[in-house]
């Protein structure tokens, strides 16, 4: 999801975004040196476009994208689609209010990484 | 002005608040659950950093492209955020209109707190516990009267529209009738948007033992 971001920064903002599948093994929060740096350069040429007086297009441009699953990481190997949910956090409420009380894994905790594993 | 955070997790997506979010963490807080789900933010014994808010700023603008694209910022938790609102204040000062400041609250906090950041606050996700005073009482060691006190006052300025309401089913503490209970009366005060689950203690009572050990 956070590579679909990205990519659609990159192209309303006419950036060239050549992405390459990374190395990084296991579960990824979108900080892996991989990801960093594709944010890092999208920061670079958009400060490059503002320089050059360009009107820069990043607000809005994924509302709605990020309301499709309670997620807090990503996978970016083998490919970025890949989610893991994980305990301790709460969807964006958007049920009825007739609903019985459904079991989740507590409030928004900061979890040690040891125990969501 | 500092203030002292337990930690920070970025990349949060719809899990607090809306777009991609960055939990912000305080230390301390006024009740006593038993089922704290982040009890290293109870005592200053446990670590913590201690920032500006510049220098908080300054960590969390490497997400900024997600959070204006998304529509997301910062969400406070802690602990109890509000008793830093000041330091909320100042942040907003210092970040911007841009990105969502939401605040992850059990409102049991004088009303000047509130009064604080309601202008520079985008949304509530407010943990109520139980509207019942003894059930409060027994299960956070507190008076829930603050609590009412401030869901009237947003209430009153409009701003229930904002605000999820979580109310939690808790092992020992309240019943399936209790919790509709207080659903009737969060309505009745004017909020439409309610979050109701269950506490998972096990992962609570895991998680004290691994800060504890």
């Amino acid at each position: 999801m956070l590579k679909e971001i990205r990519r659609r920064i990159a192209m309303e903002n006419d950036i060239e975004f050549v992405t390459s599948e990374c190395r990084h093994k296991g579960s990824c929060a979108g900080t892996c040196p991989k990801c960093e740096a594709e944010v890092a350069y999208l920061e670079s040429q958009l400060a490059a476009r503002k320089r050059l007086g360009k009107v820069v297009k990043v607000v809005g441009l994924s509302m709605g994208l990020a309301a499709l699953a309670p997620v807090t990481f990503t996978s970016c190997h083998p490919h970025d689609g890949d989610m893991e949910v994980l305990q301790g956090d709460i969807a964006a409420p958007n049920q009825p209010n007739d609903q019985e009380p459904k079991k989740l894994g507590g409030d928004v905790a900061i979890a040690p990484d040891q125990i969501l594993e | 002005m500092k203030a002292k955070i337990s930690d920070t997790s970025r990349l949060r997506i719809g899990v607090d608040g809306e777009g991609v979010t960055t939990l912000v963490a305080f230390m301390l807080c006024p009740l006593a659950c038993e089922y704290c789900l982040n009890p290293q933010t109870l005592s200053d014994s446990y670590p913590f950093k201690e920032y500006t808010p510049e220098e908080l700023y300054m960590e969390l603008r490497k997400d900024e492209l997600y959070f204006l694209a998304t529509g997301g910022g910062v969400t406070f938790g802690g602990g109890e955020p509000l008793l830093n609102h000041q330091f909320i204040k100042e942040f907003r000062n210092v970040c911007g209109d841009q990105w969502k400041i939401n605040l992850e609250t059990s409102l049991n906090v004088p009303s000047s707190f509130l009064e604080t950041v309601i202008p520079v606050t985008d949304e509530y996700l407010i943990d109520i516990k139980d509207m019942n005073p003894a059930i409060y009482k027994s299960y956070t060691g507190k008076d829930n009267s603050p609590v009412i006190g401030n869901l009237r006052t947003l209430a009153e300025r409009g701003l229930a529209g904002r605000c999820v309401i979580r109310i939690p089913l808790i092992h020992g503490y309240n019943t399936p009738e209790d919790v509709a209970r207080s659903e009737s009366e969060v309505v009745a005060l004017g909020f439409d948007r309610i979050d109701k689950f269950e506490y998972d203690i096990d992962y609570a009572k895991r998680k004290r033992d691994l800060q504890n050990a």
